[in-house]
C-alpha cells in the first residue's frame, strides 16, 4: 500500500517537473526569438542608416555645412628625433 | 426476526445502488473512451499541430551585412474578452487611442476610442487594431502604452509576427537582388524568389519549415517544436555597401539633371572580377525615376549598340593582327566620309568646319572619330571581314558571361554571311554599330584591359554560409589568360590614358590620380521605331575605363540612356558620374594606401608664420622648410621670429629662473610649458597666439601663483 502511494507520488512529481521544464523552455524560446527579432531588426538598421547618402542627407537636412571630401586623406610623417 | 429482515432490506437496496452507480461508472468511462466523438473533441483540446515557418536566408555584402533580410514585423491585434481586461479599460481608453493616434499617424484618436469601445462592447477576441505592421523597436514602443502595458492576460495585446524581406541598402542593386513573390503558400509580401539572385538562389535561400504543437497542459498553452525547422542559408555576394551606396547616389543624381530615360553603373574590381556595386535606374510610365525597374547592366533591356566604347575592340584588333600600330596616319578630312554611297560623320561634324585632317590613330580614337576608326579598319580588312570578326571574338568581347542570374542578355554581332550583313557593315562595326552588348559585357572586356590582358568572369556571388560557416564557395574564373599580345595592351592603355588626358574626357583629370578610360556616343535603335523615335534621335551616352591607370584597382561603366537638354556626349554625361564615383572609391580606399606628393606651398615667397618658441622645435621646422636661419648666434633656449626682407629675423627671447617669462607671441604648448616649469599655475582662454598675459614679464614668481593668457 505505502508502496503504491510513493509511486503516485513520485508520478505526480514528475508529471509536474516536466511540465515546469517545457514552460520554461517555451520561456526560454520566446526570448530567444525575441532576441533573435531584435538583433536583425537592428542589424538592418544599421546598415540602413550607415550608408553614405542617409548620412549626406541628414548632414544636409539639420543644416550642417559640410560635405563628402574628395580629396584622400593625407599621412603626415614626423621625424622622430 | 423482523429486525434482521429489515436491516437485509436496506442493505440489499444500498448494495443495489452502489452496484448501479458503479454500473454506471463503467459504462461512462466506455462510453467517453470508446465514442469518436470525444477523441476529436480531446484533439482539439489538447494538441495543435501546425507549420512553423523556417527564416529565409539573408543575401549579404562582402563583409556580411545584409542587404536583402527577413525582418519581423507584427500585426497589432488585441483581445478584448482578456479576463483582467475590464476592470480599467473605460478608465484608460482615452490615453491608449491618443498614444495609438500619435505614434502610428493613421488613425484620429477619436476614430481609435470608438473602434475600441465597439470591439469591448463585442468582447471581441482577436480584434485589429490598425491595419498597419510595426516594426520591431515600435512595438516596443506600443508595449509601454496604457492598458497594454499590463501584457496578454490583463491588457490583451498579442502581436502577431510575420516576416517580411527589408532591403536595408535601399532599393540599391535592386533588380540584381530580386524581390519576392507570393508562392503557393500564403504570406503577405510572397515568400518565393521572382527575380535576380532571389530566385537564382531559391533553394539555399528558403530553408525548409518545421513542425510544431501547440498543447494545453494545466489550463494554458504551449507551442513545443516536434522538428525545428531549418533556417535558410545566407548568400554572400562581393558587393560593397559603401562602394553601392556611392554608385546608386551618384547615378541617380546625373539621372536626375539629365532627365534620362534610364541608366546603369557597375563598379568591378580589376583582379577578382568581383562585382562591387552595380546599379539601375528606370522611369515608369508616367516618367517616375524608379530604382531597380530593369536591370539594365546585365538584362536585355540594357543590350545595345555600344558605340565608341567598342572602338577599343576595334584597333586592339587591327594592332593584334599586326595592320596597323597607334602611329599609323588616318586622313580624316573635315569629318564626313562618303563610303559606299553611305555617309560616316564624325559627332561633332559641321557642314563647312574644319574636321581634324590627318591624325595618327591613337589620335583618331583620343578625339573619337567614327571617320577614322572606319578608315583603319576597312582599309585594314578590306575583303577580310571575317578575320575581324574573328579576331573581335578573341578578344572576348563577345563572350557570354553565364552569371546564373535569370535574363541575362546574350551578346550579338552581324557577321560576314548573315542575312543583314551588307558592303558597308565593317565599317559600321568599327565604331560600334551593328552589334549589341550589355554594359556588363563591355565593362569585362575594359577590365582584361586593366587587368593585363587576364579576362575575368564577373563574380557577383562569393559563396553560400550557413550559421556563419561557409557551405560552398564560389572562387574567380579566368575566362581567357591573354585576350591580346603584350604589345597590343601596351597601346590600348596608352591609348585609354591618351582620352582622358588628351581626348574626349579631358574634364574628367584629377591630379591625385590617372583615369583611363573611353567615352561613347551612340545613336541607339528604339526597338520598335529604329534610329529615329518620333522623329526624335535617342542618344546613348557611356563611360567604360579603370583607375588609378598605373596600377588598375577598379574599372567601371557608366551607361545613360537618352539624356535631355541637348547634352549627349559621354564625356559630360556618363564621364562625370563615373568621376564622382572613382573619387570616392580613391578617397575612401585606395587613397589610404598610398603617399600622395603633392606640391609644397612655395616657401621663398611665402613665410608662414611662426610663433616664438624653444629654439629646438622652430630650427627643426624651418630645417624641413629649407629656410636659412641663424640659430648659430642665438643664445637663448627661447626665440622669437620675425619676417623681415631677407626672410626670417630671429631675436633672443632671455628666461631668468624666478622671473616670469614674456610669452606673448608663443604658442600655447610652449607658454604652458614655460611658465608650470617655473611653478606657476596657467589657465588659457581662446585660441592662436599669447596676446597678453597677466602677470608682467620680468616681476618674481610666486609659487603656486596664477597667470591668465589670453590668446587670439
Amino acid at each position: 500500500m505505502f508502496m503504491i502511494f510513493i509511486m503516485l507520488l513520485t508520478n505526480i512529481t514528475v508529471r509536474y517537473k516536466s511540465e515546469k521544464v517545457i514552460r520554461e523552455m517555451t520561456a526560454l524560446e520566446d526570448s530567444l526569438i525575441e532576441l533573435r527579432s531584435k538583433s536583425i531588426s537592428i542589424a538592418a538598421d544599421v546598415v540602413r542608416l550607415g550608408r553614405n547618402s542617409v548620412i549626406m542627407d541628414r548632414v544636409k537636412k539639420s543644416g550642417l555645412d559640410l560635405e563628402t571630401s574628395k580629396e584622400p586623406p593625407r599621412k603626415i610623417y614626423v621625424d622622430k628625433e | 426476526m423482523e429486525i434482521r429482515k429489515a436491516i437485509l432490506t436496506r442493505f440489499g437496496l444500498v448494495y443495489a445502488v452502489i452496484v448501479l452507480f458503479c454500473i454506471y461508472i463503467i459504462v461512462r468511462v466506455f462510453i467517453i473512451q470508446h465514442l469518436p466523438r470525444w477523441d476529436r473533441e480531446a484533439q482539439k483540446l489538447d494538441i495543435k499541430e501546425f507549420a512553423l515557418a523556417a527564416r529565409r536566408g539573408d543575401i549579404c555584402a562582402a563583409d556580411g551585412s545584409p542587404l536583402a533580410t527577413s525582418v519581423p514585423f507584427y500585426e497589432l491585434r488585441m483581445d478584448l474578452g482578456a479576463p483582467g481586461l475590464s476592470k480599467f479599460f473605460y478608465k484608460e481608453v482615452d490615453s491608449l487611442a491618443y498614444c495609438l493616434s500619435r505614434f502610428l499617424r493613421d488613425k484620429s484618436a477619436r476614430t481609435y476610442r470608438a473602434e475600441l469601445k465597439r470591439a469591448f462592447a463585442q468582447q471581441k477576441h482577436y480584434f485589429l487594431l490598425t491595419s498597419h505592421k510595426v516594426s520591431y523597436a515600435e512595438l516596443q514602443e506600443i508595449k509601454k502604452f496604457p492598458i497594454l502595458r499590463r501584457g496578454r492576460n490583463k491588457g490583451g495585446l498579442m502581436p502577431e509576427q510575420e516576416d517580411e524581406r527589408v532591403y536595408p541598402s535601399g532599393n540599391l542593386a535592386m533588380r540584381t537582388l530580386g524581390k519576392l513573390t507570393k508562392s503557393e503558400t500564403e504570406g503577405s509580401t510572397g515568400n518565393a524568389g521572382a527575380f535576380g539572385l532571389e530566385k537564382s538562389f531559391e533553394k539555399e535561400l528558403k530553408g525548409e519549415d518545421g513542425v510544431a504543437v501547440k498543447q494545453n497542459m494545466s489550463g494554458r498553452w504551449f507551442i513545443i517544436s516536434k522538428d525545428d525547422p531549418e533556417d535558410g542559408k545566407n548568400v554572400i555576394t562581393t558587393l560593397d555597401v559603401k562602394m553601392q551606396d556611392q554608385v546608386t547616389y551618384s547615378l541617380k543624381l546625373q539621372m536626375e539633371k539629365t532627365r534620362a530615360a534610364y541608366g546603369t553603373a557597375i563598379l568591378m574590381e580589376v583582379k577578382t572580377g568581383d562585382i562591387k556595386a552595380i546599379a539601375n535606374f528606370g522611369r515608369n510610365s508616367s516618367g517616375q525615376l524608379m530604382g531597380g525597374y530593369q536591370n539594365y547592366a546585365i538584362g536585355n533591356a540594357g543590350c545595345s549598340e555600344p558605340g565608341s566604347t567598342f572602338k577599343l575592340a576595334s584597333l586592339m584588333a587591327a594592332f593584334d593582327d599586326g595592320k596597323i600600330d597607334t602611329s599609323t596616319i588616318v586622313d580624316t578630312g573635315n569629318g564626313l566620309w562618303k563610303y559606299k554611297g553611305e555617309e560616316i560623320k564624325d559627332s561633332e561634324y559641321k557642314k563647312g568646319g574644319p574636321g581634324h585632317g590627318k591624325i595618327t590613330a591613337k589620335r583618331a580614337f583620343e578625339l573619337s572619330s567614327n571617320v577614322g576608326l572606319a578608315k583603319l579598319i576597312t582599309q585594314s580588312y578590306d575583303g577580310n571581314a571575317k578575320d575581324f570578326v574573328k579576331r573581335i571574338g578573341k578578344l572576348g568581347m563577345m563572350e557570354e558571361l553565364n552569371l546564373g542570374i535569370q535574363g541575362e542578355a546574350k551578346p550579338y554581332m552581324r557577321t560576314p554571311g548573315d542575312k543583314l550583313w551588307s558592303g558597308v557593315s565593317l565599317a559600321w562595326l568599327s565604331f560600334g554599330y551593328e552589334l549589341k552588348v550589355t554594359p556588363l559585357q563591355t565593362l569585362t572586356f575594359y577590365n582584361a584591359v586593366a587587368n593585363g590582358g587576364t579576362m575575368m568572369k564577373p563574380r557577383l556571388v562569393k559563396g553560400v554560409t550557413e550559421n556563419g560557416t561557409t557551405r560552398e564557395k564560389i572562387g574567380t574564373e579566368k575566362l581567357i589568360w591573354s585576350i591580346c599580345s603584350a604589345k597590343t595592351l601596351r597601346m590600348a592603355r596608352a591609348m585609354l590614358e591618351g582620352v582622358v588626358t588628351n581626348g574626349t574626357a579631358k574634364a574628367l583629370q584629377t591630379k591625385f590620380y590617372k583615369i583611363a578610360g573611353k567615352t561613347g556616343t551612340a545613336l541607339v535603335a528604339n526597338n520598335k521605331e529604329g534610329y529615329s523615335h518620333g522623329g526624335q534621335k535617342i542618344y546613348q551616352s557611356s563611360f567604360a575605363g579603370y583607375f588609378p591607370a598605373d596600377d588598375p584597382k577598379y574599372s567601371c561603366i557608366v551607361v545613360i540612356n537618352d539624356p535631355k537638354g541637348g547634352n549627349y556626349y559621354g564625356g559630360s554625361v556618363a564621364g562625370p558620374v563615373f568621376r564622382m564615383i572613382s573619387d570616392y572609391v580613391y578617397a575612401y580606399q585606395l587613397g589610404l594606401d598610398e603617399d600622395v606628393n603633392l606640391p609644397v606651398a612655395k616657401i621663398e615667397n611665402d613665410i608662414p608664420g611662426i610663433t616664438a618658441g624653444r629654439k629646438k622645435d622652430i630650427a627643426s621646422v624651418l630645417d624641413e622648410l629649407d629656410i636659412l636661419n641663424g640659430f648659430a648666434f642665438t643664445k637663448s633656449d627661447w626665440v622669437e621670429a620675425k619676417p623681415d626682407e631677407d626672410g626670417l629675423e630671429l631675436n633672443n627671447r632671455e628666461v631668468e629662473k624666478g622671473t616670469v617669462p614674456n610669452v606673448r607671441g608663443m604658442g600655447a604648448t610652449d607658454a604652458v610649458f614655460l611658465l608650470e616649469n617655473n611653478g606657476m599655475r596657467v589657465s588659457v582662454r581662446g585660441r592662436g597666439k599669447v596676446k597678453s598675459q597677466s602677470v608682467r614679464a620680468g616681476s618674481k614668481i610666486q609659487r603656486g601663483q596664477s597667470i591668465v593668457l589670453k590668446l587670439s
